[in-house]
């Protein structure tokens, strides 16, 4: 998203005004980090339930744990969340 | 392809391996042998072939979404060198203010 | 030795099957012969005598029982300290992990498991399976026992010498540029390196991903059918396990080799490779000719670029998995002011020379700028290795080359140029690079009465064709694999 400054909402101020002409030489591009939760079952990579609330470390397993000789397996349901999000 | 001390120890520092002087300086000469050795690949293989992550490529492998049990609460920081009420115990991250 | 010592897999199955032994039997023979040659070997990390005894008499109480028992049933096995065991120490060889105990078993030690096969021990290897000696131990390194001056090879050099020790009858190891092949070839022994994903790799202790596969390592080909028949199969927790049946080796495993195209790899044939090797190699692949088989040359043009390319793509891999040991969830730990600093002391304690070298190489050329001309560079050779194979099988069904340049060598001769040590595996890293399945088979012994391994290879997914063509000729040249001579382990433990 590009921003425009708008002189109307500025300080009235010289300095500030020297501020505002400066900064207007600028694009502002502002970014947004969506973070969403989706509703799947259980975690990206491993089995372990989705559940909140408990003790610390009772869903964990030693893929989401990352022991040694465990390897991922990516969770269909989140894919397709995903791609519904586009 | 020869390598400084100093690009050792940026490499060591991405790694996260705390390296001696005596290992640094013995890593540099090693390493510079062994990139001049691999830097043969760039004598074959033009930009249009394709790289090959895999031998065998297979496309969307998912796991169903159904919960399996996870470790019993205990077992999860049985192998930690440090653990407390059942959290993994690390030096302080956030400075006191 | 003991004649339950001296038995093939086949032949003890034979055995127990007729209940003319017992399972405990056969594994008391195993660990008493392990207690004599282990001292001179150092094959093994750790022994399981006790688990090891209380499998064999459940086994043997089920036999009596006249229930099922599984397809290994009975038969000792050495399993590389590489592949994880639920609460059975298993440390890669590492400082690392010296004490880890993993909450979980691998696919392939719950498959050996369900197979009734009897884990006498957890087996030496280099350091994460870096290396070609089994010299980067973090321990101890493990002994020839055709010499036990020199290497069994590696990284799979404790697998292989407990087998060549006839300390069990089967052995796996894992095989990422030639980790079972290699020492299989300097100890005299089968080591298989199967088609890439056809062994799950859930619970293998990751060294470079797209490359490691669990392989077997036994004294005779049907037994090396018998134990990969075991172990392979389709696995929902390893995203790179090939969904297809479990190969059937036995059908065709006495078909002979009339009729097969058999190709003679003109680059693995020049020079780099000892006298003694090329007569015997040469010798065995003529017997191939005689056997009916139609022997003809090929090239793969760029396997000779196959080093360099697996020298940044085994790295680059390697730098990746290895980066989970930081001290935290499991393994050593060496204290330090920051988190940062308690994880860079961990990994400078935890690491020998060689792995401390690979994560250091693989860090750089995925670093910020290189990637392109290193890691995605080797993946275009790669590319061009697999491609060369293709060209190659539209005209052989398997193809042949010596396993190893050299037989073994003496302890401590090329510890100190790791380039050197790299070479020992020109000849097999391409088949990791492919994916493809390729075995070594022991096929005479050079003029220092050493053993010389010839290697097999076949398309993906090619292991039947494989096993035939090895069977054929371990049938003609009906090759003694027990150490025997100067130095050798015979001359200290009858
Ligand atoms: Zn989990």
């Amino acid at each position: 998203m590009s921003v425009t400054p708008d002189a109307s909402r500025q300080p009235a101020t010289a300095a500030r005004d020297s501020g505002v002409e400066q900064a207007s030489r600028f694009e502002a591009v502002i970014g947004l980090e969506v973070h969403v939760e989706l509703n799947t079952a259980t975690k990206m990579f491993c089995g372990c339930a989705i559940d909140f609330g408990g003790a610390p470390n009772v869903r964990t397993c030693p893929v989401c744990l990352g022991q040694p000789g465990s390897l991922p397996m990516i969770n269909a349901k989140a894919v397709e969340s995903a791609i519904r999000l586009g | 392809m020869s390598l400084t001390t100093d690009d050792v120890r940026h490499v060591a520092r991405l790694a996260r391996i705390a390296l001696s002087d005596q290992e640094v300086e013995a890593l540099r000469g090693e390493l510079s042998d062994i990139l001049a050795y691999a830097d043969k690949v760039g004598e074959v293989a033009a930009a249009d072939v394709p790289p090959t992550s895999h031998a065998y490529p297979l496309r969307n492998v998912y796991r169903d979404d159904t919960p399996q049990p996870s470790l019993p609460a205990d077992e999860a920081t049985a192998t930690a060198p440090q653990a407390e009420q059942g959290r993994f115990r690390v030096p302080r991250i956030v400075e006191e203010p | 030795m003991h004649p339950l010592v001296a038995a093939d897999a086949v032949g003890l199955q034979r055995l127990l099957k007729a209940r003319e032994v017992s399972a405990t039997e056969i594994t008391q023979a195993h660990l008493d012969r392990i207690a004599d040659t282990d001292p001179h070997v150092s094959a093994f990390i750790r022994t399981l005598d006790q688990a090891a005894l209380d499998h064999a008499r459940d086994i043997d109480r089920r036999l009596s029982a006249g229930q099922e028992v599984g397809a290994l049933a009975g038969l000792p096995l050495a399993l590389k300290d590489i592949l994880c065991t639920k609460g059975v120490e298993t440390t890669c060889a590492s400082r690392v992990l010296q004490h880890y105990r993993p909450p979980y078993d691998a696919t392939v030690v719950r498959k050996l498991r369900q197979a009734d096969a009897i884990v006498v021990g957890k087996a030496n290897m280099d350091e994460f399976a870096m290396g070609s000696s089994c010299e980067n131990s973090a321990f101890f390194p493990t002994r020839n026992p055709w010499d036990l001056e020199r290497v069994p090879g590696g990284s799979s050099g404790g697998s292989v010498a407990a087998v060549a020790a006839n300390d069990a009858p089967l052995g796996i190891g894992t095989d990422t540029g030639g980790s079972v092949r290699q020492p299989a070839a300097l100890c005299g022994v089968i080591g298989v390196k199967p088609t890439y994903g056809l062994v799950s790799r859930f619970g293998l202790i990751a060294f470079a991903s797209s490359l490691d596969q669990v392989g077997p390592i036994a004294r005779a080909v049907p037994d090396a059918a018998l134990l990969l028949e075991a172990i392979a199969g389709h696995d929902p927790r390893d995203a790179t396990s090939i969904p297809t049946d479990v190969p059937d080796l036995h059908t065709t495993l006495e078909a002979g080799v009339e009729g097969l195209r058999v190709g003679v790899v003109s680059e693995f044939m020049g020079a780099g490779m000892s006298d003694g090797v090329r007569s015997v190699v040469t010798a065995a692949i003529d017997r191939l000719g005689a056997l009916g088989a139609e022997v003809v040359d090929v090239s793969l043009p760029h396997a000779g670029y196959g080093v360099s390319a697996y020298y940044l793509i085994a790295p680059s891999e390697c730098s990746s998995n290895l980066s989970r040991y930081d001290g935290v969830r499991y393994g050593l730990r060496v204290d330090g002011e920051t988190t940062e600093q308690m994880m860079a002391s961990t990994r400078d304690a935890g690491f020998g020379p060689e792995v401390k070298r690979r994560i250091m190489i693989g860090t750089y050329a995925l670093s910020a700028g290189y990637y392109d001309a290193y890691y995605a560079q080797a993946q275009r050779v790669r590319t061009l290795i697999i491609r060369d194979y293709e060209a190659a099988y539209a005209g052989c069904d398997v193809l042949a080359s010596p396993t190893s340049p050299t037989t073994a060598f003496k302890l401590g001769e090329r510890a100190a140029d790791p380039l050197s040590m790299y070479l020992s595996d020109v000849y097999t890293i391409p088949s990791n690079l492919a994916g493809a399945p390729a075995l070594s088979l022991p096929v005479g012994l050079d003029d220092d009465g050493l053993p010389v391994g010839l290697q097999l290879m076949a398309p993906v997914l090619g292991e039947p064709v494989l096993f035939r063509a090895a069977r054929a000729l371990e049938r003609e040249l009906a090759i003694d694999s027990t150490p025997r001579g100067n130095g050798s382990l015979a001359q200290v433990a009858a």
